[in-house]
């Protein structure tokens, strides 16, 4: 019988971290806690599962926090699609005409599949609000959620990312990220030969383009 | 001993074992980092560092984590450092180690984000200059299986018809950068320049514009990897030869309003029984005089310039955009040993010569070679090897240097004329530091007179 609760902590070479207790509902959304519940589960001397994958508490705790709020998004999701749905306006496939019942449902879980999936992959607010936090905690939950094998929450840590880049020249770019320019003077200097064009604001255009 | 101080109940000590069995399955989960030789150099300071990182420590070992532990049992704080474990384990040596968060995601985490970023390709141009790191994963294509980030040219294109989901002041910005470049993607990988062996200028010819005669498209130049490989594909960047303008050298840029009067007057009058409408493109001539043009290898010689002309080819009428350039006004020549052998870094350093001054806008290196060493030749470069004294008049034998895309990226041929042609065919990859053997077939081999002094580069 499944477990209510699930105990996880941190277990790392040098410290044992703190201990978190999580649903298990919770639990299955991380596609490693899924595995090691599923192998540890017969064994009634385990109490707590171990994490190894160098994840800090601090990171822990909110990636925990991010599964509570989310725990019931798929099944949210596929009813709000399936209500959608039910109304034949919306149904992309003609129902009858031609179409033996088995095509006409095949069809339809197709077309649900991909509004559930268009549907967990927006933002929500609570999101990004989660995610207004130092550049550092964004990655730092980026590796872990990727670690724990959380698809949605690594295509949404993606996206936040994706975000801060989105409009910002080569100079900001490595500001924001503190990424130190390693092409070396000569590299550069090709660089804006060959892809100067590609520069927002550009002298070697203005000289000998225009 | 770690262990025993920290699982002292047998009970963990079970767990302990069993954990490390049942994770052999998933070892491979552990977030790697992705390392870069290149990254490890000690960065400059800069505002991330000052912020976040106000005591990185040199030496050996990484800073340790505060390792003031009670019983595992009891809920603790464990006070971390700001920068979790994944830096700073023991397993990352110091010399990889680095302080910036981004170095921290591995390879596919960051093409994760840049999955995310599609649609917004002036972002993408900019991120490819922003390291090294983000150039080779960008630019990677084993591992773009789909390629299509900072590829949403076609886009622009109105023959496309491909539906334009990019906001049209990005488009409209995109558009306006892209016409400060002179060639789209497939023009700057395919290298469509031959040189012309035959002259002894070693006249570099390269025509890769044409204007179809009276087709549907409308009157304009496409590249003939624009018509090889068709507009609709991702990653071809409308041509410009098709849309604006194209670069003679780094001074002069011929537009398309330059060549429109003359290519409309041939395309209206085109007689294909007669010359092909020459005459009416003869008009066309540009040149650039720029005295860094000048590597006539004798001040008596006359200076080569690079120029473009147009001029009708046949048998089926059309007109090419042609550019030459004769960057020597001698034969180059390397020397052979008694051994038949040549030494690479000799030939290596005259390539390197054919790189200079508009060669690398005309005929531009190929970017991704498979050698570092290769970045400064030329492919398809051929160059002439006087190997005896003139017989009557006829050179005993010509060279040529080619360098191939498959499978051999670099080879050595030569054409050997005394009565029969033979190809002989070196690969200098087996010899890059090395020497290159010649075989005996190719007679004894001398030095020409009339070839320019290689070794002393530019002689005026």
């Amino acid at each position: 019988m499944a477990p209510t609760h699930i105990r996880v902590k941190n277990v790392d070479d040098d410290r044992d971290g703190k201990v978190f207790t999580i649903t298990y509902q919770d639990a299955m959304q991380s596609g490693i806690l899924k595995d090691l519940i599923s192998d540890f589960e017969d064994a009634s001397f385990v109490d707590t599962i171990p994490l190894t994958g160098n994840i800090s508490d601090h990171t822990l705790s909110r990636i925990i926090s991010w599964l509570m709020i989310h725990s019931g998004d798929v099944a949210r999701a596929t009813e709000q699609v399936k209500e959608f749905l039910g109304n034949p306006q919306n149904r992309q496939p003609p129902t009858g005409l031609g179409m033996d019942e088995d095509a006409v449902n095949k069809a339809l879980s197709s077309q649900e599949r991909t509004l559930v999936a268009e549907k967990l992959k927006t933002l929500t607010p609570w999101d990004v609000q989660f995610f207004e936090v130092p550049t550092d905690e964004v990655f730092d939950i980026l590796i872990a959620a990727n670690y724990l094998d959380i698809q949605r929450l690594v295509n949404i840590a993606s996206q936040t990312v994706a975000n801060m880049i989105k409009g910002k020249t080569t100079e900001q770019i490595r500001d924001l990220f503190g990424i130190v320019n390693d092409f070396t003077p000569e590299e550069e200097d090709e660089l804006r030969r060959t892809e100067g064009w590609a520069l927002p604001h550009c002298d070697w255009t203005s000289e000998q383009w225009q | 001993m770690a262990q025993s101080t920290r699982h002292s109940t047998p009970t963990r000590m079970a767990s302990s074992e069993r954990q490390t069995c049942c994770w052999q399955s998933k070892i491979a989960r552990q977030p790697t980092c992705c390392w870069q030789p290149t990254i490890a150099r000690q960065p400059a300071e800069s505002s991330y560092r000052r912020s976040f990182l106000p005591s990185a420590p040199p030496g050996d070992e990484p800073t340790p984590v505060n390792k003031s532990k009670k019983n595992t049992n009891t809920t603790t704080t464990v006070t971390l450092s700001k920068r979790p474990s994944a830096c700073e384990s023991r397993r990352v040596p110091q010399w990889l180690w680095t302080p910036y968060p981004i170095n921290r995601l591995p390879d596919e985490l960051v093409l994760h984000i840049l999955h995310c970023l599609d649609h917004d390709p002036l972002t993408m141009l900019c991120l490819r200059r922003v390291s090294r790191r983000f150039r080779r994963i960008i630019y990677d294509r084993e591992i773009w299986s789909f390629r299509r980030v900072g590829n949403r040219y076609s886009e622009l294109d109105s023959s496309s018809k491909e539906e334009s989901r990019m906001p049209k002041d990005l488009k409209e910005e995109l558009w306006r950068r892209i016409q400060r470049d002179g060639m789209c993607d497939e023009c700057r990988m395919l290298r469509l320049g031959a040189l012309d062996i035959d002259n002894p200028g070693a006249t570099w010819r390269r025509s890769p514009y044409r204007c179809p005669a009276k087709s549907r498209s409308p009157l304009g130049l496409h590249c003939g990897s624009c018509i090889s490989s068709g507009i609709g594909h991702d990653y071809v960047h409308p041509c410009l030869g098709r849309h604006g303008s194209v670069r003679l050298c780094e001074h002069v840029n011929i537009s398309w309003a330059d060549m429109e009067p003359y290519l409309s007057e041939w395309h209206q009058r085109q007689d294909p029984h007669n010359d092909g409408g020459q005459a009416c493109l003869d008009g066309f001539s540009v040149q650039c005089r720029d005295p860094s043009h000048d590597f006539r290898c004798r001040a008596e010689d006359a200076p080569t310039w690079p120029r473009a002309s147009l001029k009708v080819k046949k048998p089926i009428a059309r007109v090419v955009l042609t550019f030459e350039w004769s960057p020597h006004s001698g034969s180059d020549v390397f020397s052979i040993t008694r051994e038949r052998q040549a030494p690479v870094s000799e030939m290596k350093s005259m390539l390197q010569r054919y790189r200079q001054g508009a060669a690398d806008i005309l005929f531009p290196s190929y970017p991704q070679l498979p050698l570092p060493e290769m970045a400064s030749a030329i492919p398809n470069l051929g160059v002439r090897v006087r190997s005896s004294p003139r017989v009557g008049g006829v050179p005993f034998g010509v060279g040529g240097v080619s360098f191939g895309f498959g499978g051999v990226p670099f080879s050595l041929c030569i054409l050997e004329l005394d009565g029969d042609i033979r190809l002989v065919r070196f690969n200098l990859l087996t010899a890059l530091d090395g020497v290159v053997s010649f075989p005996p077939s190719l007679g004894k081999c001398f030095f020409s007179e009339d070839v320019c002094e290689t070794n002393n580069g530019v002689n005026k």
